[in-house]
């Protein structure tokens, strides 16, 4: 089921993000599945669609403010 | 060459997710039980014959376990145009149809290419480098509408050729109905004249055909079912519009105003950026009781100012006396013409609006669709959703970055740009 989260986030990034810490546990990336980008106005935003061991994650960099959104997640159930 | 992504936004979807690989997915309009089904994805289809334009709630019935994901437009977008940038490296007539389908042309090489290897190296190569979850199917013919037939021919992930040595081999195999084209209606009076299959729509005469289609329709068949090319037509950019459907029928004028608005500005700032005004507005509503409500005013002036076509749009809505909820609102700008040739009216300060319109758009092209927003709009973000047609492409390019879609690492670049 997907659950919109909407918060901040401290992202591991090499790359591609690696590890995800939110609601004090630290969440290991496996898989990337997509990477996009969208502007709105100037303001460009990285989307990374990855998986944890059963965890979908869509996290949102903000190329300007370099923050990371957790928009939602899915137990792909 | 015709390219067609299967299942689209669904093997997007899965693409972006890998735990929903090997599920039943659906894209729905909502995700509600009566949202529209866009697509579905080939386990979806499967398990379910869960088909697009089916209610969530049917396709539930179906497959109770059934994942149903609204949509994400800049996704399917990104996918487009990675597509899309990929073929231009094998030919430089690359037509998008739609927002999952491309026609390449490869005619005037100077040697022939070798189009079945070419398509399987881009079948590979969308897998290695746009994402391992996305398939094609590829038709490859002498005009548009064979190479489109030989791509619907198999699905998913096929390769079919239909040429001078096969095609009846390929017509015989064939339905009416799986032309592309041909609706039910069209075989029963295909069925008239005495034609009842691909072979006989062959073999009739332009005659018989301009009897079973109604006129020179018939003889566009007979040219295209023997490899001539009729299809190649651009269209002209004829109208903007936006349409809505509101999950709470709308009851009163503001209500319905405020939604009115956003889609007049949306329509607004496409047609602004692609440097058209309008001199007629439609507006169409549908109403609860299942009829509609309709008007449309052409102005002398020509409106190109998303504050003008607002303030006409609202003057049309008033006119609907609001004794059935508002269920659906569609509005379109139409009479167009190119801003670069307009002529300014003597009598009106219509230079001072031009100027004021074109202000309001550097600010949105700077900050957004939302940077600058009028106060009758403040509350309706939550209502509208950025929408994605399948057929319309002509707005693709609004918004999403460009080359920017992949399952790969991709991000010297944000290296660069973010540390």
């Amino acid at each position: 089921m997907l659950s919109k989260i909407n918060q901040e986030v401290q992202v591991d990034f090499n790359r591609i993000p690696r590890k995800i810490y939110w609601n004090n546990r630290e969440y290991e990336v496996k898989k990337l599945g997509l990477h996009h980008k969208y502007r709105v106005g100037n303001d460009l935003f990285h989307v990374f669609s990855v998986a944890g061991e059963n965890l979908f994650f869509r996290l949102v960099l903000d190329a300007q403010a370099l923050t990371w959104n957790l928009e939602e997640i899915h137990d792909g159930l | 060459m015709h390219i067609d992504f299967n299942s689209c936004f669904a093997s997007i979807e899965q693409q972006a997710n890998p735990l929903l690989r090997g599920k039943p997915v659906v894209v729905a309009a909502y995700a509600s039980a009566k949202g529209c089904i866009l697509a579905a994805s080939r386990e979806a289809k499967a398990m379910g014959k869960i088909k697009t334009g089916m209610q969530v709630v049917e396709a539930k019935k179906l497959i109770p376990n059934l994942i149903v994901l609204e949509p994400d437009s800049m996704k399917y977008r990104s996918a487009h145009h990675a597509l899309h940038n990929l073929l231009l490296e094998y030919t430089p007539k690359v037509e998008p149809k739609s927002i999952d389908e491309f026609v390449c042309h490869f005619q005037n090489f100077k040697s022939p290419p070798n189009l079945k290897n070419i398509s399987l190296e881009i079948k590979q190569r969308i897998k290695d480098e746009i994402g391992d979850w996305l398939t094609v199917s590829i038709g490859l013919g002498p005009n548009r509408f064979l190479a489109k037939q030989a791509a619907i021919f198999k699905k998913p992930d096929g390769l079919e050729e239909i040429n001078h040595t096969n095609y009846l081999d390929y017509y015989s195999k064939m339905k009416l109905t799986d032309l592309n084209g041909i609706s039910f209606a069209n075989e029963n009076r295909l069925n008239w004249v005495g034609i009842y299959s691909v072979l006989d729509l062959y073999k009739a005469d332009v005659a018989t055909l301009k009897r079973g289609f109604g006129g020179i329709v018939g003889y566009y068949w007979y040219l295209r079912l023997r490899g001539q090319e009729i299809d190649d037509v651009q269209h002209d950019r004829s109208m903007f519009g936006s349409m809505y459907s509101l999950s709470h029928p709308a009851k009163t004028l503001a209500e319905a105003s405020s939604i009115l608005t956003k889609l007049v500005e949306k329509a607004g700032v496409r047609m602004q950026k692609d440097s058209y005004s309008a001199r007629s507005l439609s507006l169409w509503l549908r109403l609860n009781n299942k009829t509609y409500f309709h008007e449309t005013v052409t102005s002398k002036e020509p409106l190109f100012s998303t504050l003008q076509i607002i303030k006409q749009a609202n003057f049309i809505l008033k006119k609907y006396n609001f004794k059935y909820p508002v269920t659906k609102i569609s509005f379109s700008l139409s009479n167009l013409q190119q801003t670069k040739s307009i002529q300014f009216s003597l009598l009106e300060n219509t230079q001072k609006s031009y100027d004021l319109s074109q202000a309001v758009y550097k600010i949105k092209d700077k900050w957004g669709q939302y940077g600058l927003t009028l106060a009758n709009m403040v509350n309706t973000k939550q209502y509208y959703k950025d929408f994605i047609g399948f057929g319309n492409i002509k707005d693709i390019n609004h918004l999403v970055e460009k080359q920017s879609f992949s399952s790969q690492p991709v991000l010297e670049e944000l290296s660069e740009e973010a540390w």
